[in-house]
C-alpha cells in the first residue's frame, strides 16, 4: 500500500560513477540503511529540477526527492508489502 | 537510391515494466497501470503477466479486473515516464542523429549505411539494459518504416527481427492486414468485407476498386500492401507547425452541474492559455468538446474576429459554447455518429434516470493559430491582461503551475495537477 508522506527527512549519498545514490535515510526517529535504488528520474518544480529515487531497505519501499536548488531532501512516499 | 536500413524500437509494457523496476514486489505479477486506480479509470498499460489473462491496453479496469482478480493496480506516473523516455532517445542519438521520436515508448532510427547492423541492434538492446536493468526492447529492422514497424511486432518481448526486402512477398502472404502500421479495425472489417484479408491481399486489390472504396488513399494502401514506404525518419527536433493546442479533462465522476463543469473549463483554458503564450502563439478558433455519460461525444466551436492568448478570454467564449450544448434537445453534431434522437437517456445502476446533461470529459482547444510576438496596446484593459499574465506565467515558471491563480481555478472537482490531464497537439 503506497502512503503519501511528503516530509524531509536526512538522507545520506554516495558520490558513485557521477552519480548520487542513497545509502540511508533518518524517518521516525530510526536510520534506515538503504539496500537497492531501483529506479531514478527527474521532475520540475517551476525552475528547479528535482531528483527522484525509488529506494528499498529489503522491507519497504521509499520515494525520496531532492531539491537540486535547495539541496533538501524529501520523503514523498513509503510503500509497504 | 540504395536500400535504406531502419530500425523500429519499441519497449516492451513500457509503463508497467517501469513500475515493476521501481517497485521488486511487483516483478513477476499481473501489474495494471491505470489513471486513479480509486475512480473508474481504462488500463493505460499491462505487464505481460497480466497480457497471459488477457488484459489490453484500452479495456475498462473493472472488466481487467474480473479476469485477473489479483492483478495489481498501479496509479500511472507521467513524470517518471517521461523522463525515462528522454534518456532512451538521447541513448538512441548514440547511434544515430537521425531519431524519430514516434510515441513515448517508440522510436525510428535510420541507419542507413551502418555496417553490422544486427550487431548495433544488440549493442543499443545492451545499452538500454545498463542503464535501465529490467527493461526490454523489441527492435524491428527493415528497408523502410513501415517494415520495420512490422518486424519489431513479430517478437516480443525482447524480440529482434530482420525482414529484408526480398522476404517481404512472402512475409506478406501469411501476415493479416491489420498487422500494417494505419489498419485499424474499422478499416480492417472494409477490407476484409472486400475479400481482403492479407497484407499480400491488399497489394494485389486493383487500383480502381481501392480508389473507388478509399478516394486518394486507396493508393497508399495499396503501396503498403506491396511493402512500399517512402516516408523518411523525421528528426526529434523537427516538429510539424502547430495548428491547435488543447487540453481535456476526465471528471472523477459524471456531473449536471454545469457551474462546476465551468469550473474545470476555466482551469483547462488557463492550461491552454499558458502552452499558447509560451510557446509565443495566439489562436482565434475556440473550440469545446464534451462527452456525456454513454459516451456521446459532441463538439462545437466558434471563430472569434482577434487572436488570444489569455486564459480568460478564452474561457468565456468557451463556456458560451458549453451552455448551447444539449445532446437530447439541440442538432449538434456527434462524433459518435448517433443521432440524438436514437440516444437513450442514460440511468444510475438502479434504474433511476440521471440528469440529461451528466458530463463525463470536457476539453478546451485554440486554433487557427499564428505566431505573435507582443506589442504594446494602447487599450489600459489589454495592456493590464498582457502585463498580468506575463507576471503569472514568470511565477509559475519559478514555482510551478498554479502557483498562482485565479481562485475560481482552486476547486475541489479538480484534483492535484499530475497524472492523466491530457492534452493534445494537433497537427
Amino acid at each position: 500500500m503506497v502512503v503519501d508522506i511528503d516530509e524531509p527527512v536526512a538522507v545520506g549519498v554516495v558520490f558513485d560513477r557521477g552519480g548520487v545514490r542513497p545509502v540511508w535515510l533518518v524517518w521516525q526517529g530510526r536510520k534506515r540503511v538503504l539496500r537497492e535504488v531501483t529506479l531514478r528520474w527527474q521532475g520540475h518544480e517551476g525552475r528547479a529540477t528535482l531528483a527522484y529515487f525509488s529506494v528499498t531497505d529489503g522491507t519497504q519501499l521509499y520515494e525520496l526527492c531532492l531539491h537540486a536548488e535547495h539541496l533538501t531532501w524529501r520523503l514523498t512516499k513509503v510503500e509497504t508489502p | 537510391m540504395s536500400e535504406r536500413t531502419i530500425f523500429h524500437i519499441d519497449m516492451n509494457a513500457f509503463f508497467a515494466s517501469v513500475e515493476q523496476m521501481r517497485n521488486p514486489a511487483l516483478r513477476g505479477k499481473p501489474v495494471i497501470v491505470c489513471g486513479n486506480p480509486q475512480s473508474r479509470t481504462v488500463v493505460a498499460a499491462c505487464s505481460y503477466e497480466a497480457k497471459a489473462y488477457g488484459i489490453t491496453n484500452g479495456m475498462a479496469v473493472h472488466e481487467a479486473k474480473q479476469r485477473c482478480p489479483q492483478a495489481v493496480l498501479v496509479g500511472g506516473d507521467p513524470v517518471t515516464y517521461r523522463d525515462i523516455a528522454h534518456h532512451l532517445f538521447a541513448i538512441y542519438e548514440e547511434f544515430t542523429p537521425e531519431v524519430e521520436v514516434f510515441s513515448i515508448d517508440e522510436a525510428f532510427l535510420d541507419m542507413t549505411g551502418t555496417a553490422g547492423v544486427e550487431e548495433t541492434a544488440r549493442a543499443i538492446k545492451a545499452r538500454i539494459r545498463q542503464r535501465y536493468a529490467t527493461l526490454t526492447c523489441s527492435v524491428g529492422i527493415g528497408p523502410n518504416k513501415l517494415i520495420a514497424k512490422l518486424a519489431s511486432d513479430l517478437q516480443k518481448p525482447d524480440g529482434l527481427v530482420r525482414v529484408r526486402a526480398g522476404a517481404i512477398a512472402a512475409l506478406f502472404e501469411r501476415l493479416p492486414v491489420e498487422s500494417l502500421c494505419g489498419v485499424g479495425p474499422r478499416l480492417q472489417a472494409r477490407l476484409n468485407e472486400m475479400g481482403i484479408i492479407t497484407c499480400a491481399d491488399l497489394g494485389r486489390a486493383p487500383e480502381t476498386i481501392l480508389l473507388k472504396q478509399f478516394g486518394i488513399i486507396g493508393l497508399a494502401l495499396q503501396r503498403m500492401g506491396q511493402g512500399f514506404d517512402e516516408s523518411p525518419v523525421l528528426r526529434f527536433h523537427a516538429e510539424d507547425e502547430v495548428k491547435s493546442m488543447g487540453h481535456s479533462y476526465t471528471l472523477p465522476r459524471d456531473t449536471g452541474d454545469r457551474e462546476a463543469v465551468g469550473r474545470v473549463l476555466l482551469r483547462l483554458s488557463e492550461q491552454v492559455a499558458r502552452r499558447l503564450r509560451a510557446e509565443a502563439y495566439r489562436g482565434r478558433t475556440v473550440h469545446v468538446v464534451v462527452r456525456y455519460q454513454g459516451f456521446a461525444t459532441f463538439s462545437r466551436q466558434r471563430s472569434l474576429p482577434d487572436h488570444l492568448d489569455d486564459g480568460l478570454a478564452i474561457y468565456r467564449t468557451a463556456r458560451r459554447l458549453l451552455d448551447t450544448f444539449d445532446p437530447f434537445d439541440s442538432p449538434v453534431r456527434a462524433r459518435s455518429g448517433l443521432r440524438p434522437a436514437r440516444l437513450a437517456k442514460p440511468r444510475e445502476a438502479g434504474g433511476a434516470p440521471l440528469p440529461t446533461r451528466a458530463i463525463r470529459m470536457v476539453g478546451v482547444g485554440v486554433s487557427t493559430l499564428m505566431q505573435y510576438q507582443r506589442q504594446l496596446s494602447f487599450l489600459e484593459d489589454e495592456e493590464r491582461a498582457v502585463l498580468l499574465n506575463h507576471w503569472l506565467d514568470r511565477i509559475n515558471d519559478r514555482f510551478g503551475d498554479f502557483t498562482a491563480t485565479r481562485a475560481a481555478c482552486l476547486a475541489p472537482l479538480i484534483p492535484k495537477t499530475h497524472g492523466f490531464l491530457g492534452h493534445q497537439r494537433g497537427g
